[in-house]
């Protein structure tokens, strides 16, 4: 059974719109959702969460959005802005989700606590924004969560955190059972601990695929424009011309003997959306 | 639904020290008050009061917080989260009814709590019914000045049948001791129909 699957998924706003936007995330992965600022990845999520009404078909962990309430026991969620009235504390906190998760574990919340160093009586008003979401990140750990979805989860955390944090979705992801979907600016920690990688770019999804399909589908060129000229037509994802050459984001099967490079995910994805004609 | 109003019950807390000074200002006044009716009256202002303010000070901390939008993340459903503030404000009128009985008690006016009381409840339930959807739909600022509207409206009304030169007499003792009788009820009906507005209300919502 799939984690989540997204089948043609259309949500139309007076200035953008979701465009068929498919992809699945088998059970037991982390997939990486990638896309510039309004590229349409928290409009996905929200989706995807049943935040706002659309049209297609998403299942989350087998149930579809129908039921999704039901199945929002075992999904921990970080959002972006989204958190605890501000008078609350995590000693609050952890009382009143005990009376909303089945699952929920008080222990391993206070602990998740200790090991981000939260206070557990500080108001959430005296939060940081990392702080902030790091209590996201101990609520969504702390019930029988099977999919994490997080939205730009490391924002705002400083380099050391945002490592631990990384480690613990990795501890998490050691049960074949549990799955991430997270979307993030920061495409070396994605690339770091990613199976799968989902591009979206004005609404539509450019790519969807294995980590390790990336490097094996796509190469970088640099070099001489006019070696480019001699590859076939659409064998060109993306351009960018410089002062000494050229950059191309290149479909190694269609690329002949050009040398390329490895397609790393950042290159990768300014090439889409930069270069792309 | 518990975990929703402790969430609302915590955040309130933590700002009683507000609501305790309001509490006890109005219970001052109901001691020195030397008339027995506006002594009562003071303290039925106060449950209504009280019964407006707290909820719509919850729903601007949730407001605030973008809570709707995580809460509706976890094992929450949009009806629960709607229910959830009804209860809190019939939870939040009862006991200001009770304290308001209690008062009354201690004041030797016993005589006159049924009624008292069954009014009291009737006028906070009447008014959180109507602010409910407003809020729903408009989100508390914008919801606020809604209220503001609605509850000024009787008087432009009567301003404006004074103007044309029509007067309205008050009704006498009688319709306003049945319409005490009926309001329990009434507003009863009227905070269920307004719970099934705002829950339709939220349903059409995105977050």
């Amino acid at each position: 059974m799939n984690a989540l699957e997204l089948n043609r998924v259309c949500k139309q706003y007076d200035t953008f719109a979701l465009d068929q936007v498919s992809f699945t995330l088998p059970r037991g992965y982390i997939m990486g959702f990638i896309g510039e600022n309004g590229a349409g990845k928290t409009t996905t999520i929200k989706a995807i969460l049943g935040l706002v009404h659309y049209e297609g078909d998403i299942s989350v962990l087998g149930c579809p959005q129908e039921e999704i309430t039901a199945v929002k026991e075992q999904v921990g969620v970080v959002l972006e802005e989204a958190t605890f009235p501000e008078l609350l504390n995590a000693r609050d906190i952890n009382s009143i989700l005990s009376g909303v998760y089945k699952t929920w574990d008080a222990g391993r919340f206070t602990s998740l606590l200790q090991r981000f160093a939260l206070e557990e009586k500080k108001r959430i008003k005296d939060y940081s924004r990392g702080m902030k979401m790091k209590l996201a990140l101990a609520v969504a750990l702390a019930h029988d969560s099977q999919l994490l979805i997080l939205d730009e989860p490391t924002s705002g955390l400083d380099p050391v955190v945002r490592e631990e944090v990384l480690d613990m979705l990795l501890e998490f992801i050691q049960n074949p059972n549990h799955s991430i979907l997270i979307s993030s600016h920061i495409l070396s920690d994605l690339e770091r601990i990613c199976d799968y990688i989902t591009f979206i770019h004005q609404g539509r999804i450019l790519l969807s695929l294995p980590k390790e399909e990336l490097n094996q589908t796509y190469g970088i060129y640099q070099g001489n424009e006019e070696a480019l000229q001699r590859l076939p037509k659409g064998a060109i994802l993306g351009l960018r011309r410089g002062q000494f050459g050229c950059q191309a984001l290149v479909l190694r099967e269609a690329a002949g003997n050009l040398s390329l490079e490895p397609a790393e995910l950042e290159e990768t994805m300014v090439l889409m959306i930069k270069g792309g004609k | 639904m518990w975990g929703l109003l402790r969430k609302d019950l915590k955040s309130l807390a933590a700002q009683g020290r507000v609501t305790a000074i309001v509490a006890i200002f109005y219970v001052i006044l109901f001691f020195l008050s030397e008339g027995e009716d506006s002594a009562a009256s003071m303290l039925t202002a106060m449950v209504v009061l009280l019964t407006i303010l707290l909820p719509v000070t919850a729903v601007s901390y949730d407001e605030r917080a973008n809570w709707d939008r995580y809460a509706l993340t976890m094992p929450i459903s949009q009806n629960m989260l709607v229910w959830s503030k009804y209860l809190l404000s019939a939870g939040v009128a009862l006991a200001g009814c009770l304290f308001l009985l209690l008062l009354l008690l201690l004041r030797g006016q016993g005589a006159e709590a049924a009624l008292l009381l069954g009014g009291t409840l009737g006028i906070s339930l009447f008014f959180s019914a109507l602010l409910y959807p407003l809020f729903f739909k408009l989100g508390v600022e914008k919801g606020r000045y809604a209220m503001l509207a609605i509850c000024l409206l009787p008087s432009v009304l009567l301003l404006v049948l004074s103007r044309m030169d029509i007067h309205l007499s008050l009704p006498d003792g009688f319709w306003v001791e049945n319409l005490l009788l009926l309001l329990p009820g009434a507003g009863l009906l009227l905070f269920f129909l307004s719970g099934l507005l705002s829950c339709r209300i939220y349903k059409k919502k995105e977050f």
